[in-house]
């Protein structure tokens, strides 16, 4: 019974995922591009950085980088917390 | 480890602790960035315990010295964001100018690069010290 209902729902994905990549859309034409033609015009102004790739990570989406770095301080300290050394007084 | 993969590592770190350097230092100039800049950086120095072992590379890179370094960077990179608030928004670069293309150009990016590489690489070298300090114990 599980098994078959694992067959049912790995079909079912499959079909998904592969009308999904017959339907897309061909490479170089996204829908909106208003945001792309704006950060090539005006990141070296606006940053005054000549990168613009490092511009949008460090600048316009700077709260991304944030949360990543927010991500790494998570596990670092939930490693040291599951392996401390010594027993946490209660 | 054998005296060769001893002396090669050896020999390897530094050159790797320039290029992270070069690429946080450079990151908005050229390819590159604080992340990838971290990693190497941190690379650099589980190349070096994994070849010389936990208990000598931890007489010279200290945990808590490592553990100072990610903390501290990690308030700069808030402070500089909070910065920001008060020319306009969190985030906003407020160090503008600059000729495009030199290194003193890009504003916040430079530091928030630097902060971002040196925080990264002494979080992935904290983390490989913990988990190795609860292999070591047992």
């Amino acid at each position: 019974m599980r098994n078959a209902l694992g067959i049912v729902v790995f079909l079912a994905f499959t079909f998904f995922l592969l009308t999904a990549a017959f339907e897309i859309r061909p490479f170089g034409e996204p829908v909106h591009r208003e945001m792309d033609n704006y950060f090539i015009m005006h990141a070296q102004e606006e940053a005054s950085a000549n990168n613009v790739v490092t511009s949008i990570v460090f600048d316009y989406r700077g709260f991304d980088t944030l949360g990543e770095a927010t991500v790494l301080f998570t596990a670092v300290a939930g490693v040291l917390m599951a392996l401390r050394s010594r027993g946490v007084k209660t | 480890m054998t005296l060769i993969v001893r002396t090669t590592t050896k020999l390897v770190s530094p050159f790797m602790v320039t290029y992270a350097a070069y690429l946080m230092l450079y990151g908005h100039l050229s390819p590159g960035g604080g992340f990838q800049a971290g990693v190497i950086l941190a690379v650099s120095v589980i190349l070096l315990i994994t070849s010389h072992g936990y208990k000598r590379v931890k007489r010279k890179f200290r945990l808590k010295e490592v553990s100072l370094i990610e903390s501290a960077s990690a308030i700069t990179v808030i402070m500089l964001a909070i910065a920001g608030i008060i020319f306009g928004s969190f985030f906003y670069n407020f160090l503008r100018g600059g000729e495009f293309g030199s290194l003193i150009s890009g504003g916040i990016i430079p530091i928030f690069n630097i902060a971002i590489g040196l925080k990264v690489g002494a979080g992935f070298a904290l983390l490989f010290y913990i988990l190795l300090r609860w292999v070591e114990s047992d």
